[in-house]
């Protein structure tokens, strides 16, 4: 079976390094960007679309919710589950509406897998 | 006469003073209750940059450091030194929980907001008719994998459609709040979840069986700062200060029923009519 892609949009190099490295190790490939203009690059120019987005909320350049918003009108990218990335530990009204998950940092190895699973299983 | 027109004319001019004097009084508090105000604000400011900026190591480091022991614990290594790297992989591990939910609790920057607000008398409620059946099942699939993490079973019984005069977010804050309690205090016991109407309310009834809620702290779980007290976990205890706020605006209900080591259940009751 082909591997499966996971997009991380993230602007803290850690976090971003950390993300790729667990996820690598379950057997995705995966595509990193800084911020949300970078994601959507990528997304164009991917030929296999990612079974999950792990998109984080303050980003410099374009934040997570306009990048929310720029995927999800587009019809080829609609239905990618998406999971916000969030210090805050609130939902917000475009999660809501664009029926997108939360994490909360510190994020869990293991929620971070079970939701891995759940996406892309 | 001239006498009780000087009475009546002192009298006069004594209110009048009265009047100006509590007049400036409450010109006083107003500003001090204003600036009581922004210093809030300002704090709120200040710990929603500290939160962020703690919480991006903290993630690296935990997800790193967890990484690390499972890949200690799926290789070879001769079992004196892979013990003592698990060994420390673990401290460190633990360390950094504890650590990730003291910044949790003592940054709960959203539930500070909050409580300002409803101090404050500005917890803004936008009702409008909404689906609750929809939302329920929402915010179920925002948590399964939570749920499923924590091995609770959690059975479901939502009748379809009931249409609700909520403030949606708000909404989505008690029940979430509610289900993160049974995710944190009653791990591996099955729950339930009841969505009815009876007449005009609609009924939701979160039922779990963990170690349920000394009878002396049943009256006073919905105040500030209370917690069931009989597991230890993070956070400030302002979740069901602020969700019995937030379903009171909705002139609504929300209670408990508990027997201590059997389990609770929380009922939230809404009206169905604005």
């Amino acid at each position: 079976m082909a591997k499966q892609h996971i997009l991380v949009v993230e602007d803290d190099l850690g976090i971003r390094e950390s993300l790729v490295e667990v996820l690598e190790g379950e057997g995705f490939i995966i595509i990193a960007a800084r911020d949300g203009f970078e994601a959507l690059e990528k997304l164009k120019q991917q030929p296999i679309l990612p079974c999950w987005i792990l998109l984080d909320i303050m980003m410099p350049r374009m934040n997570g919710k306009d990048c929310l918003a720029a995927i999800r009108s587009n019809p080829e990218w609609e239905n990618i589950p998406i999971t916000f990335l969030s210090a805050a530990g609130r939902i917000e009204d475009i999660s809501i509406m664009h029926k997108v998950d939360f994490l909360n940092k510190p994020i869990d190895l293991d929620v971070l897998l079970a939701s891995s699973k759940l996406h892309c299983c | 006469m001239l006498f009780q027109i000087i009475i009546a004319l002192a009298l006069a001019l004594s209110l009048i003073i009265v009047i100006i004097v509590l007049r400036l009084r409450l010109a006083e508090y107003k500003r001090g209750e204003d600036h009581f105000r922004l210093t809030m604000l300002e704090q709120n400011k200040f710990f929603s940059i500290v939160s962020h900026e703690l919480k991006s190591p903290l993630t690296a480091i935990l997800l790193s450091i967890q990484n690390q022991e499972r890949i200690l614990n799926s290789i070879e290594l001769s079992g004196v030194t892979q013990n003592k790297l698990l060994q420390a992989s673990n401290v460190i591990s633990k360390e950094i929980k504890t650590f990730a939910s003291l910044v949790n609790s003592l940054v709960d920057l959203d539930g500070l907001l909050d409580i300002s607000k409803i101090s404050a008398g500005e917890l803004y409620i936008d009702r409008k008719m909404n689906n609750l059946s929809t939302l329920v099942e929402d915010i179920i699939r925002r948590e399964k994998p939570q749920l499923e993490l924590a091995k609770i079973q959690l059975e479901i019984l939502i009748q379809e459609n009931v249409l609700v005069p909520i403030d949606k977010l708000r909404i989505d804050q008690v029940i979430s709040n509610l289900l993160s309690n049974i995710i944190k205090y009653a791990p591996g016991k099955p729950a339930k979840l009841i969505l009815s109407t009876t007449g005009d309310m609609a009924h939701l009834s979160l039922y779990d069986q963990g170690p349920g809620i000394p009878l002396g702290s049943q009256d006073i779980i919905f105040e500030r700062f209370e917690r069931a007290g009989t597991t230890a976990s993070a956070g400030l205890g302002l979740g069901l200060f602020i969700s019995k706020h937030i379903v009171d605006a909705h002139h609504g209900r929300i209670k408990v029923k508990s027997m201590p080591g059997s389990g609770s259940c929380f009922t939230i009751e809404l009206p169905m009519i604005d």
